[in-house]
């Protein structure tokens, strides 16, 4: 009997697997375009309509071609870390997936620590881009990863301490149990602020919008990612735009009342506030230049930080009180 | 000269005291959140209006009058033909040999006029000397864009057919009119 519940749960596994894997992939390549659609509008412009009906298949087309590029190795690069890098930054994204809560009976893992988990796994892309930077033998990564490291760890501590009183509140790191919490109110009326903590903490964690100083070197100079190219290039480039949605559906779960809705409650309203989230994060990539690496450290350590703690302090006092 | 605001933002900022700091801090939020939404609200606005882009081969572009296209005879209005007169000014000056002409006067006397007038739009810079130097004015820009072709052969233009045929069209349209 036993065995039979080994094999009944190895198809489940397998079924889940490739379900994650599927939607991970499409998702990114919808995320593409519509980052190149919604650029394209903010700037007056058209963005991508050839490549079939109004350009939805641009990405395909993309994705085919990046496939299909010579995969050039430098000579002296640190070759185990060079080549172990991008799976490394790809495989949080699949694995955050387990706990993320789509629907009260879609969720693939509800771990008792689901909150810990994903923002345990959230640091591991640091690790990625450092190797990457590191193991490419170019001042110019390496300068690109370092300040990418700085600017995620010390990113990491508003977001974080925003999280804390957000589960204070809670009391339980259980994800199902987090979205259940909400089921009259969303926490982001009890907590605005730390919404928008996480948000910014968020945008920032995962190299994006103001805070892309580590990509920006790549437009400009070279940046961590440059000596990878075709299907690295593109592992890297799936790992970014599913951590912004990863991000998404971490602020929806804890913020916005995951799957619950007007009228039916279910996983489409996840799905509509997470992509909701999305839209105002590539809103606010293409509104404002990009932050210099000091005022960026700036920003976080003397104002980030400071309001973190006083709201971490005041949902203490108030919890205590009330 | 814009004011000089040293908050913890700004570089300089060693110099005031905790309670000016503080102030200027809770300032500095305040008027920094107010930018970002301003700033928000104003591409939102871009994201809503028309895109500027015209889709060429599937859209009509706006082609400008003043184009100056391809050199072609003039089609005089009075005698509704061209005024050359063969005198290889303009095969002179222009500076990539692109006109090949020969002329003779008719028997029965009256004006010179060309037999043969070939010009090379593949070599042509459109540079305007041959248009600046022609006496009788009988040279012009065409406004006409779609030119491109995959194949050489058309680029190399007769312009005493040219024009027959443009005179042909010209009465095909007044008469349908």
């Amino acid at each position: 009997m036993a065995f039979n519940e080994m094999i009944h749960e190895a198809i489940q596994i397998l079924i889940w697997a490739v379900g994650v894997i599927a939607f991970v992939t499409v998702n990114a390549l919808a995320l593409v375009y519509v980052e190149r659609k919604v650029s394209a509008h903010i700037q007056r412009r058209l963005g991508p309509m050839h490549v079939g009906p109004h350009g939805l298949l641009q990405t395909i087309a993309d994705a085919v071609k990046l496939v299909s590029k010579e995969q050039i190795i430098p000579k002296n690069v640190d070759k185990f870390l060079f080549l172990i890098a991008p799976i490394l930054a790809f495989f949080p994204v699949l694995v955050l997936f387990v706990v993320m809560p789509f629907a009260p009976n879609l969720i693939v893992r509800d771990l008792n620590i689901g909150v810990l988990y994903v923002f345990s796994f959230a640091s591991m892309e640091v690790i990625a881009i450092f190797m990457a930077g590191w193991s490419s033998n170019n001042k110019y990564s390496l300068l690109g990863a370092m300040r990418s490291v700085a600017q995620v760890i010390s990113y990491e501590v508003p977001l974080l301490l925003s999280v804390l009183s957000v589960i204070l509140m809670i009391g339980s790191l259980k994800m199902s149990e987090v979205v259940q919490y909400q089921d009259k109110i969303w926490v982001i009326v009890l907590q605005p602020i730390a919404f928008i903590i996480f948000m910014l903490g968020g945008i920032a964690d995962t190299n994006r919008a103001p805070f892309d100083i580590p990509e920006a070197e790549s437009e400009l100079v070279a940046g961590f990612h440059t000596e990878y190219s075709g299907m690295r290039f593109a592992l890297f480039f799936l790992a970014e735009y599913s951590n912004v949605f990863l991000v998404s559906c971490a602020a929806t779960a804890l913020f916005l009342g995951g799957w619950y809705g007007p009228f039916v409650n279910g996983v489409h309203w996840f799905l509509l506030k997470v992509y909701a989230l999305v839209f105002v994060i590539v809103w606010i990539r293409w509104t404002f230049p990009r932050l210099r690496p000091d005022q960026l450290m700036n920003f976080c350590w003397k104002i980030l930080t400071p309001i973190a703690i006083i709201n971490l302090l005041i949902t203490g006092l108030v919890l205590k009180l009330v | 000269m814009t004011k000089r605001f040293s908050g913890p933002l700004s570089l300089v900022s060693g110099h005031l005291s905790m309670k000016e700091n503080m102030f200027k801090t809770i300032k500095e939020i305040i008027l920094g959140s107010w930018s970002i939404l301003v700033g928000m609200f104003i591409t939102a606005k871009w994201m809503i209006t028309r895109p500027v882009t015209i889709r060429y081969p599937y859209q009509p572009t706006r082609p400008s009058p003043v184009h100056k296209g391809r050199i072609r005879f003039v089609i005089f209005p009075e005698t509704g033909t061209h005024d050359c007169i063969a005198c290889l000014k303009c095969e002179n000056v222009c500076p990539s040999d692109c006109f090949k002409i020969a002329g003779e006067k008719p028997a029965a006397g009256g004006q010179k006029r060309p037999t043969l007038f070939t010009y090379n739009f593949s070599t042509c810079s459109l540079c305007s000397l041959c248009i600046e130097v022609c006496p009788t004015k009988t040279l012009e820009h065409s406004p006409e864009f779609n030119l491109a072709s995959g194949d050489k052969a058309i680029f190399f233009y007769d312009f005493l057919k040219d024009t027959e045929e443009r005179r042909e069209k010209q009465d095909a349209a007044t008469l349908n009119r």
